[in-house]
């Protein structure tokens, strides 16, 4: 019988509550200013992700153009060259660019060295550049919170908020009740925000619709929500500790501050400094020094190259380079070329260490706010992080690989001594190597992910005992 | 001194206050009578210059509080209904900035110190934050800024709602003594009896029409509440202006 | 009186404890941010310090083969080293004088180039684009000295500032105030006086003290940024007088001033920025590339189609001709070049000066542009050093064109009397100081516009009792 007046008394408030909150002029507009922005950011975003997906399609058509116009060529030459790939664009990129605009959309593929991509969307630009990033998910993350704090930090301070409490409590709710009364008004009303943001990035994104897509959406909303669930509780919980209106706010707005802009800034800071990453200049001449000591294929003066020497002229028993049945040239590319792409991806493996590094102290990080476990989360199911773009990278180096030493193959096999300059068809060679990037499955993403949605859950639960410790000292105030 | 000219004030249809002529000489004390929204608080709004009139005048010593409202000012002091000071400030330092507002000069502090002792405010209070004032105290305050003024002119608005009997005496007694120092004195009120002691005339006030005026000598105060109810009562049989409050709001 | 005015608002702000606080706040964020500064001025110069060494370490690897393991036997070999376009040079642009203030538009173009006579010269910068930081620290935005007076420095102002009025009004001590004889206008205008030296001279001497002590020299520069920083702050009193005319209490007011923050730095510059996507969009790198390596092939194409060598010469000269050959067709390359990249350029240019008219949206992108240009991080300055870079690389083909005409051969002399160096020259004082001038007038007039604005208010409402 207790029990269930307590539900039906927790009903009434939450109904109570609700229905307030839905006549407040001011938190309506706000609400929906917010979800406006997110909605023109989502458009915007598609627009710009059809028009990047066009421009890929023709670069790409450019570029295989270009290539088979080379006709004849010399097929190292054509190596030195090189091909461009584009890296596509994640369909839930519009929802959350992550750290696409910082990372290159071109990526150039030459003999003897593994470049980074290339064309950020931040290059060549001036101060108003710096002011971009607006995206639904920087609504999501920074402004829905800043709402939350203006629209719940008045819940239970001021003095009619005061007084309304004081009588609720004095007609037989208990503070808790109150406070969970509260939470699910607000929390019903973000839930709405959610579904309609849902359902406008569901739209955006039609032509990729799938069930894997579908649940990362469902999944990176269900992180949303969990991250706005744990805000809404730190807020309610300082509400109703505070002495003035203006103690609540300004508690509130500075742990949004903290959280919401300055973790998420400083943290990077802190990670690069504990786990520098090199720069280019730095990283391209610790692979050249590794590459020094080994042969590089240009210059046969080498040591090790002479050794190489010694052991194929061993293995094909003759006495000397011209009588082999293949090129030495293109062997010594061939192996060559192996040489340097082991070192590079022994030095890009350490590079990706460090960035993983920072990563988990970006995510240790999320002690001090939540924000720093779903930016990470929120990017991986979108695949706009470092992993997937590593991933990108990987698959476009192995066709490099496999292009490079097909060409230099050509040399080893068809150039007869005594050919002056040897040319050869270098589209036909390269024709039956083909591109197709795909993306991580989900069932890849997961592992990623689940530590993420457990600080949240930790975060969320954190706030439920705040909002505990809240409602007590609403009891003893009262 | 204080001087009113069929003074009319209306917002929109409402006629807040209709064709008000007063006329209170120095030394002489008017209580306004009347309900909330009779036009006692548009009156004094209007004398101030808070607010401007849709026809007739109010006049300050000679001066159209519309065309120059500061100079209006300089001969005014007004007492709110909640004397609010600086929180973070002594009654000292409040008073040292109202009075310097004003334009007093040589506010030195045993001058500022004798301005509130005359005033009433206990010695012990005047160095302390005026966040732990009560609120009549606080009124002290107000009451030596306007000793420190001289002011030739007060506008009081509810004076002695929410004081305590002794401090509704000690009001009492400044009152009088600042209407001895030749002070003309417009005071807005409920409280008839207090009004029947202090006034010199008294002015029945309902709908922003002033009714009767009578001098206070001439009636008792069970004659004066008689009136007052035979005035109000005729009231409840027609319209009644709704109530205002000091913002102007309905 | 309005001294009076001032002492008391500033007696009242002082004993509220919360103003040391603020300053102590604002110190503390910007000795981070100048630290952080520090350290990333201290990464490009050990970047540009690894650029010029390895310069230094190829002219000293190649002067060493030309005197030490050269002979006439190997010469066959080596003979590369001995030709003019043996030379290996690079140019660099170093972080100007307050690059501790903000790391601005330096990494979104090139710091250095690297020069050698025939390479292309669209070319020049490819090595020196992609940068290896992790983008994450890219992505969050860099907490630099730029970023906490932009951002958070309005926020501190709009914190001390929000409740001008608001608090008498809340208090009822408003209709008390205004009966006092004292206008209006000189009342608040006091206030805002206290609030200026409380919340816009602290912040100013704790940056310029802060960039003192982090190094800066230059008493123009240092004079620059505390005026464009003062403006900027004074624009933000502006903003909080206005919103106090119009709020009821204290909450609506700080509401006010917050709405104030997210339109002026946040929504308008993002806005901004989409028109400029809309009217000017930037070209397509990738489409350019492509561009230009067709033409590349094009290119030869043609000089096979255009016949074989001539025969050699007899004697032999000591640059074979081939590189002569070679030489013209870079020439016609370079014209080809520029023809096909001048379409990208000119939209470029044109973006970027969308991008430098659109500063009027808000004073924050006038002040950052501001700040950009005074520590040197600006995009003019950048592009300046492209343009700078690439008639280095004609001068060093016009040098080997020389040395081609003479027939001569590179001697250790060359490489001990020194090769060309690159120097950066930068932009004269004047068209800095205009530029300059520019962003502290968008920020004054915007400030002004808002006072005007708090005038007309202020002389349509007879009081602020309601």
């Amino acid at each position: 019988m207790a029990a269930f007046t307590t539900t039906s008394q927790l009903g009434l408030v939450a109904r109570q509550q609700w229905t307030s909150l839905l006549r407040e002029r001011r938190l309506r507009l706000l609400g929906l200013l917010v979800l406006a922005l997110s909605a023109l950011a989502l458009v915007d975003a598609a627009q710009g992700s059809r028009r990047a997906e066009s421009a890929r399609l023709h670069d790409t058509h450019a570029e295989r153009e270009v290539w088979e116009a080379q006709g004849a060529a010399n097929p190292h030459g054509a190596a030195h060259f090189g091909r461009y790939v584009y890296k596509p664009d994640a369909p839930l990129a519009v929802l959350d660019p992550g750290l696409s605009g910082h990372l290159g959309r071109a990526l150039k593929l030459e003999g003897h060295q593994q470049n980074a991509s290339r064309f950020k969307a931040t290059d060549g630009g001036a101060a108003l550049t710096g002011f971009g990033g607006f995206s639904p998910a920087f609504a999501l993350q920074v402004l829905v919170p800043l709402l939350i704090v203006f629209a719940a930090f008045g819940a239970f301070v001021g003095e009619r908020a005061r007084q309304l409490t004081w009588q609720e409590i004095g007609a037989g709710a208990s503070p808790w009740q109150l406070m969970l009364g509260r939470a699910s008004a607000y929390g019903g009303a973000l839930l709405l925000l959610l579904l309609a943001v849902g359902a406008l990035a569901a739209l955006a994104t039609i032509p990729a619709w799938s069930g894997a897509h579908l649940a990362a959406l469902g999944l990176m909303l269900a992180a949303y929500g969990l991250y706005w669930l744990g805000f809404l509780g730190i807020v309610l919980a300082l509400s109703a500790v505070s002495r003035s209106s203006r103690g609540a706010l300004f508690g509130a707005l500075g742990f949004w501050i903290v959280a919401a802009v300055l973790a998420p800034m400083l943290a990077p800071a802190l990670a690069e400094a504990r786990h520098p990453t090199p720069s280019a200049t730095a990283f391209e001449a610790a692979v050249i020094e590794e590459v020094m000591k080994g042969p590089d294929g240009h210059t046969p003066r080498d040591v090790r190259f002479a050794a190489f020497e010694r052991a194929t002229l061993a293995r094909y028993g003759v006495r000397h380079i011209d009588a082999l049945p293949i090129n030495y040239s293109g062997l010594l590319f061939e192996h060559g070329e192996k040489i340097s792409s082991d070192i590079y991806n022994r030095h890009f493996d350490r590079l990706y260490d460090g960035h993983a590094a920072q990563a988990r102290i970006m995510l240790a990080a999320s002690a001090l706010s939540p924000l720093m476990a779903l930016r990470p989360l929120s990017a991986a199911l979108a695949q706009t992080d470092l992993p997937a773009h590593r991933h990108f990278m990987v698959q476009a180096e192995a066709y490099r690989y496999a292009t490079v030493q097909a060409l230099n193959r050509d040399i080893k096999l068809n150039r007869k001594p005594g050919n002056g300059e040897y040319a050869s068809d270098v589209a036909a060679i390269t024709r039956s190597i083909g591109f197709t990037p795909r993306p991580y499955a989900l069932h890849e993403l997961l592992p990623r992910v689940a530590a993420p949605f457990a600080l949240l859950l930790a975060w969320l639960l954190a706030a439920l005992g705040l909002m505990r410790l809240g409602a007590r000292r609403l009891e003893g105030s009262a | 001194m204080l001087h009113t000219q069929a003074l009319s004030k209306s917002f929109g249809a409402q006629r807040a206050l209709d064709n008000l002529d007063l006329r209170i000489a120095p030394g002489e004390i008017f209580c306004m009578l009347g309900a909330n929204g009779a036009g006692k608080t548009t009156t004094i709004k209007l004398l101030l210059g808070f607010l401007a009139p849709t026809s007739g005048r109010a006049l300050v010593d000679g001066i159209d509080v519309q065309k120059d409202p500061l100079a209006a000012r300089r001969r005014l002091l007004y007492l709110p209904e909640q004397v609010a000071l600086y929180g973070e400030l002594s009654g000292l330092e409040n008073l040292d900035y109202f009075a310097g507002l004003a334009g007093v000069p040589d506010r030195t502090p045993a001058r500022l110190r004798g301005w509130l002792e005359q005033a009433g405010v206990p010695a012990a209070a005047i160095e302390r934050r005026a966040s732990g004032y009560s609120k009549g105290m606080r009124q002290k305050v107000a009451i030596a800024l306007s000793i420190a003024r001289a002011a030739r002119a007060l506008l009081l608005d509810e004076p002695t709602s929410g004081l305590d009997p002794q401090a509704s005496a000690e009001f009492h007694r400044l009152l009088l003594r600042q209407r001895d120092a030749g002070a003309a004195v417009l005071m807005a009120t409920h409280d008839l009896f207090r009004a029947r002691e202090v006034a010199t005339t008294i002015g029945l006030m309902r709908d922003g029409r002033l009714l009767r005026t009578l001098r206070a000598a001439d009636v008792s105060a069970l004659e004066l509440e008689q009136l007052y109810l035979e005035e109000m009562a005729l009231a409840t049989s027609s319209t009644s202006a709704p109530e205002t409050d000091l913002k102007g709001q309905p | 009186m309005m001294a009076a005015i001032i002492r008391m608002e500033a007696r009242r702000l002082l004993r509220g404890r919360w103003l040391p606080l603020l300053w102590l706040v604002f110190f503390i964020l910007c000795a981070g941010a100048a630290w952080n500064g520090a350290a990333w001025v201290e990464q490009r110069e050990s970047a540009l310090a690894a650029i010029q060494a390895d310069e230094r370490e190829t002219q000293r690897l190649r002067r060493a083969q030309i005197a030490d393991e050269i002979t006439p036997d190997n010469r066959m070999r080596y003979g590369g080293a001995l030709y003019a376009t043996a030379m290996s040079l690079r140019a660099t642009l170093a972080p100007g004088g307050l690059a501790v203030l903000t790391v601005g538009q330096a990494e979104g173009y090139p710091m250095a180039a690297t020069i050698h006579a025939f390479s292309a010269s669209n070319t020049i910068f490819d090595r020196h684009v992609a940068g290896m930081e992790n983008p994450s620290v890219l992505a969050a935005g860099r907490f630099d000295l730029a970023f906490v007076i932009v951002w958070l420095l309005p926020l501190l102002v709009l914190a001390g500032s929000f409740d001008l009025f608001a608090h008498e009004r809340e208090r009822g001590i408003a209709p008390w105030l205004l009966s006092q004889p004292v206008s209006p206008g000189r009342l608040l205008a006091a206030k805002a006086a206290a609030r200026a030296l409380l919340l816009v001279l602290p912040p100013v001497a704790i940056l310029l003290a802060v960039l003192v002590a982090g190094g800066a020299a230059s008493l123009a520069a240092l004079s620059m940024a505390a005026v464009l920083v003062a403006l900027y702050a004074l624009f933000w009193l502006a903003l909080a007088l206005l919103v106090n005319l119009v709020a009821g209490n204290a909450a609506q007011a700080a509401l006010g001033c917050l709405a104030g923050w997210l339109l002026l730095v946040v929504l308008l510059p993002a806005l901004a920025l989409g028109l400029a996507d809309l009217a000017a969009p930037p070209s397509s790198p990738t489409e350019r590339v492509n561009a230009l390596r067709a033409q590349a092939m094009q290119a030869r194409a043609e000089t096979r189609a255009a016949g074989q060598a001539t025969a050699p010469r007899a004697p032999a000269p000591n640059i074979p001709d081939s590189l002569r050959r070679r030489a013209l067709e870079v020439e016609r390359g370079e014209g080809l070049i520029r023809t096909a990249a001048a379409p990208y350029r000119a939209q470029d240019e044109r973006r970027l000066a969308w991008l430098d008219a659109l500063r009027v949206a808000s004073p924050a992108i006038a002040l950052q542009d501001g700040l950009e240009r005074l520590a040197g991080a600006d995009a003019a300055r950048a592009l300046r050093f492209q343009d700078q870079a690439h008639g280095f690389l004609l001068e060093v083909r016009a040098l080997v064109g020389r040395y081609l005409a003479e027939d001569r051969l590179l001697t250790t002399a060359d490489y001990d009397a020194g090769l060309p160096r690159f120097v950066m020259r930068e932009a004269p004082l004047g068209e800095r100081a205009g530029a300059l001038l520019f962003d502290a007038a968008v920020i004054a007039l915007s400030g002004a516009a808002l006072l005007l604005a708090a005038r007309r208010r202020l002389g349509r409402t007879t009081t602020f009792t309601e």
